[in-house]
């Protein structure tokens, strides 16, 4: 049966689980003898904690933060505008969708490969970014026109409700909640995407720069925790998207 | 002034729903709209609305006139409360009082009153209706469209609220096109009869 756990029991599985993993890799890295191939959990945790200590760590983490916005700005403003056309008129949506077919389905290493020939170092992961944000973030919000329900939209006008009030009363509420999980997961892919982008591109500042570094330099520890401090931040993201959201909900 | 509805015809994918129909609604009062299932009593409302262009024929009497329609199904706005479902369609002319004002009153109209502030999918199916009956009449219309409005209501509250209505229509002389199955609902508003025959018994080649 579905969700026959209680709270409680999930949490317990999930905690033994998570206990399990880290017993796992103590033994692996005990078995393999050194730290510089697998270090412990121990060490990881202690390298994780000393990276928000290092002088550095806010302009690596915020130059990547910041080619993340800028992608997503991109992204989410062209996936939006276009999503809405496309939304309305099939002929658009027939038109874009080979463009997004091919985009969605090129693995992001070989585009990072062209770009690297076409683009500066730091310009690279953001256009990386906008690829792999953007098809998301379209495809939801045609989605979402789609799922308005004509029957409604009929009604309105029957009653001459106008313009203004029919995109902000029907059509944004129905697309809200496509919008929002097409944006949430395009932001936790375009966030990692990012990061693999400025591993191949290697800018001058970072996350994807300093984990190339760690791994040239053997720095296991680092660059496991450089790992974790990424996926912190996508977590961070993509609540935040939710958060916005509820805040938006809230106020009307 | 009467409505006229003159040789009106009206296809579906080759399927012809109304075939040169013609019938006169007169001012004021209850006409009801009555005949067998898929012989486009519907589609006549739907003429009338505006909504749906008929394929040949004319339509007079409507010059000028306001129009609320209560469709067959309720079209409420599911992130709307039941009150702003109502106000919804209500002239943004009106300021915000006058609008509460009239969702209020036309609340109570249906005894929906107590359910003001639900959302949408927590009414049963005779709850949605009686919203979207009350968002019609909220509508303050000269001319009124009603598809089946009492269908899921049951039959207590539905012949309560019947009685309502015909006293109010008739103290403000408001024309009520309704379609129904139902010659008890006819019979109580002392509606005007307008029958349309079934498709299948309709002479072939007209």
């Amino acid at each position: 049966m579905k969700n026959s756990l209680s709270n409680k029991k999930t949490y317990i599985y999930g905690v033994s689980s998570v206990a399990l993993l880290i017993v796992l890799w103590e033994l692996a890295s005990v078995l393999m003898g050194s730290d510089q191939i697998l270090p412990g959990p121990w060490t990881t945790l202690c390298a994780t904690l000393r990276l928000f200590t290092e002088k550095g760590f806010l302009r690596v983490v915020g130059s990547t933060v910041l080619r993340g916005l800028a992608g997503f700005a991109i992204a989410a403003a062209s996936g939006i505008i276009l999503g809405i056309i496309g939304g309305l008129s099939d002929t658009f949506h027939a038109f874009m969708k080979p463009w997004i077919i091919v985009v969605r389905s090129t693995p992001v290493v070989a585009f990072v490969l062209l770009a690297l020939i076409w683009l500066d170092s730091d310009t690279v992961p953001v256009f990386i970014g906008i690829l792999t944000m953007f098809p998301m973030v379209y495809l939801n919000i045609v989605e979402g026109i789609r799922s308005v329900d004509p029957k409604i939209v009929e009604m309105a006008s029957f009653y001459n409700v106008g313009r203004r009030r029919l995109v902000r009363e029907v059509y944004l509420p129905s697309i809200e909640p496509f919008a929002v999980s097409g944006i949430s997961s395009a932001v936790g892919i375009g966030w990692r995407a990012i990061v693999v982008g400025e591993v191949l591109s290697v800018p001058q500042y970072g996350i994807g720069t300093v984990m190339h570094s760690a791994q040239t330099f053997l720095q296991v520890d680092v660059l496991i925790a450089w790992t974790l401090v990424t996926i912190l931040f996508g977590a961070l993201f993509e609540q935040l998207v939710r958060l916005i959201d509820s805040g938006l909900n809230g106020r009307r | 002034m009467t409505i006229q509805i003159d040789n009106i015809s009206k296809s579906f994918g080759g399927a012809r729903v109304l075939d040169s129909f013609s019938c006169v609604i007169p001012e004021g009062g209850v006409s009801c709209i009555m005949g067998p299932s898929g012989c486009g009593k519907s589609s006549l409302l739907n003429i009338i609305a505006g909504i749906a262009k008929p394929d040949s024929g004319a339509i007079g009497g409507l010059e000028g006139r306001r129009l609320a329609y209560a469709f067959q199904e309720p079209r409420l706005l599911p992130w709307k409360s039941v009150a702003d479902n109502v106000d919804f369609v209500l002239d943004r002319s009106l300021n915000a009082d006058e609008r509460a004002e009239r969702v209020r009153r036309s609340l109570e109209l249906v005894e929906m009153s107590a359910s003001a502030d639900m959302m949408p999918s927590q009414l049963s199916g005779g709850m949605a209706q009686r919203v979207s009956l009350a968002r019609a009449l909220a509508a303050d219309a000269d001319i009124l469209l009603l598809d089946e409005p009492f269908s899921a209501i049951d039959a207590t509250l539905k012949w309560a609220i019947i009685l309502r209505l015909k006293t109010l229509w008739a103290a403000r002389g408001t024309t009520v096109v309704m379609v129904t199955h139902d010659e008890a609902e006819a019979a109580a508003l002392d509606a005007n009869m307008i029958r349309i025959e079934s498709p299948a018994l309709r002479p072939a080649g007209r």
